[in-house]
């Protein structure tokens, strides 16, 4: 029998839309995201090279390789699809193999390493960036699927496979309807749908949906030690994705250029200033912002004259809204899921010194 | 065409080197690229503008039967094989026989009322698998092991033999064919080496009327 006919539009609808802001300025690279996602949805066959959260370092090649220099998604009027590249399975790199038998077991000094010599691979360039001492300079961009409201992925799928889910605009995948034919892989700017040979279809982040419906935050953002993330609906104005993204423009898209138009935010990166050959600050960014630009569109220079104003007040013994919804001095604070028990039961609940169980407040209460 | 009665066993008409299919009678079908315009997915049709797929020209087909089992060996010469799909760029050359659940239904995978029955190997080993289809989109493979396949690469081509008994119990998803009666028949292919996957492959734009020989 058949499978229904769908109609792509109905695929493309949703009520709301969830989403994640990341503070770049607060990113460590320490992976802790990336093995949360890892170790809770991609340990399965044909999964060893898939991350559906990663952590990269950039200037860098990005994961698979090559996603740096971005292609797919739709032209400038966002009308027309792009022909994208579909990254082979060298890109993603292979898992290493380790013969301990011959380190542990055989006599003489054999040397540790994978076989065979591995090329590339998952942070293969981490912490490389670029530049020149004293002006070198790297930063960390951690990547999950962009639960995009034009997601080109949506669109470029004949079979109807993917869509939005009505009450939060999360992107999913039927890996039932998927027959595997990988437009959306190509589709994609990020390069956040993978390929499972072992299953023969497509698979992606699903936004930890399951723990949404708990009004459980995703695993990334759970896990994540500097508390970088924010998740919330980008359309309700209590929710500090809506204040960092619309109020006080400081959260921008990865890539708008590619009309997707991107559901995850990035606060981007201050860096420090850059130095002169005696060590002096020359008042000039040390982060070229064609590079910014190239990443987050035309509003870094205003987001980062942003962010330096309010920082500036801080340091002048001033309060700051922006400071203070960026620091976040109650964790809690960083989610606001439409979906949270009022008892705010997840929350684990202890408050900030440790003293008591917490009670989350209600959603209006922000 | 014409599918022939033989009295050779399921097995021996299921390896495409037997000598039974070179007496075989065969019918060489001329193919085409599918257009853009049908494709049915809004990116794809600004994205593949001027791109390259179905460039398959012809194949060869032939079918016999022996009462029980209905077999048809598709032949198509295709320079560089696939037979991987384990990189994200690899796609497998294929091939599918397709008939009508009902006489003339739409040649483009079918529509509401009027299904198609699809016969799929892939040189990746993954199948075959029988397909069903109601409109571009629309298929579901069903792999109840009805549909057996073998496929050999030789002479710069491939030659697949598939089987499928005459007379399946389910209906709902496998066509129905009987000994000395008259049906229809169309071809794709899908060359790995342009990427061919979905909806962009090669395919006979017409019919072939099909007589089974009583």
């Amino acid at each position: 029998m058949p499978v229904p006919k769908l109609n792509k539009d109905d695929l493309l609808k949703s009520e709301h839309q969830l989403g994640m802001v990341l503070d770049l300025n607060k990113c460590i690279g320490c992976q802790t995201c990336t093995v949360a996602c890892k170790t809770l949805w991609t340990d399965q066959p044909g999964q060893t090279t898939m991350y559906w959260m990663n952590v990269e370092t950039r200037p860098g090649a990005g994961y698979p390789r090559g996603v740096a220099a971005p292609n797919g998604g739709w032209t400038s009027d966002g009308k027309q699809g792009v022909k994208g590249r579909l990254p082979s399975a060298g890109d993603y790199g292979t898992a290493y193999d380790f013969d301990y038998d011959d380190v542990l077991f055989s006599p003489g000094e054999t040397r540790f390493k994978p076989g065979p010599e591995p090329a590339w691979g998952v942070n293969w360039d981490e912490d490389k960036g670029t530049g020149e001492f004293p002006n070198a300079f790297m930063f960390y961009l951690p990547r999950l699927c962009n639960h995009c409201t034009h997601p080109a992925c949506v669109e470029a799928c004949p079979r109807n496979s993917l869509y939005k889910r009505d009450q939060d605009g999360i992107v999913l995948l039927d890996q039932e309807r998927c027959h595997g034919y990988r437009f959306c892989v190509e589709a994609c700017p990020y390069k956040k749908i993978y390929w499972n040979h072992a299953a023969k279809v497509s698979q992606k982040c699903i936004f930890c949906y399951p723990r949404i419906d708990q009004g459980i935050p995703t695993a990334c953002s759970t896990q994540c030690v500097g508390q970088v993330r924010f998740v919330g609906l980008v359309d309700d104005e209590a929710s500090p994705l809506y204040k960092l993204v619309h109020q006080w423009k400081v959260a921008l898209p990865l890539l708008p250029q590619h009309g997707t138009e991107p559901n995850v935010f990035y606060v981007p990166p201050t860096a420090p200033e850059a130095v002169d050959a005696t060590g002096k600050p020359t008042g000039k960014r040390r982060i070229p912002m064609s590079y910014l630009e190239g990443l987050f569109g035309s509003g870094v220079s205003a987001a980062l004259d942003a962010l330096e104003s309010e920082l500036g007040k801080v340091r002048r013994g001033q309060s700051s809204e922006l400071m203070d919804l960026l620091s976040v001095t109650r964790y809690q604070d960083l989610f606001i899921l439409p979906t949270a028990p009022s008892n705010g039961a997840w929350f684990g609940a202890f408050s900030a010194d440790g003293s008591h169980p917490v009670t989350a407040p209600e959603k209006g209460e922000h | 065409m014409q599918a022939d009665r033989v009295d050779i066993d399921s097995a021996t008409l299921l390896d495409p080197s037997q000598a039974v299919w070179r007496e075989a009678s065969s019918q060489k079908l001329q193919l085409v690229q599918t257009p853009l315009s049908m494709q049915p997915s809004p990116w794809l049709q600004g994205a593949y503008q001027g791109g390259t797929w179905g460039t398959l020209s012809s194949a060869t087909l032939r079918l016999l039967h022996n009462g029980d089992v209905i077999a048809a060996r598709v032949e198509w010469a295709v320079p560089n094989p696939v037979r991987s799909s384990v990189s994200p760029n690899e796609f497998p050359d294929a091939c599918a026989v397709m008939l009508p659940f009902v006489r003339d239904a739409s040649i483009f995978m079918g529509e509401d009322e009027a299904w198609v029955n699809m016969w799929l190997w892939r040189a990746d080993g993954f199948g075959p698998f029988a397909v069903t289809a109601a409109g571009i989109g629309t298929s579901r493979r069903i792999d109840d092991g009805l549909v057996e396949a073998t496929a050999v690469y030789a002479e710069g081509g491939w030659q697949v033999v598939f089987t499928r008994r005459l007379q399946p119990q389910d209906r709902t998803d496998h066509v129905p064919l009987q000994p000395g009666s008259s049906w229809q028949v169309s071809l794709a292919l899908w060359q790995g080496a342009t990427a061919d996957r979905a909806g962009l492959k090669s395919f006979s734009p017409t019919w072939t009327e099909l007589e089974i020989a009583a």
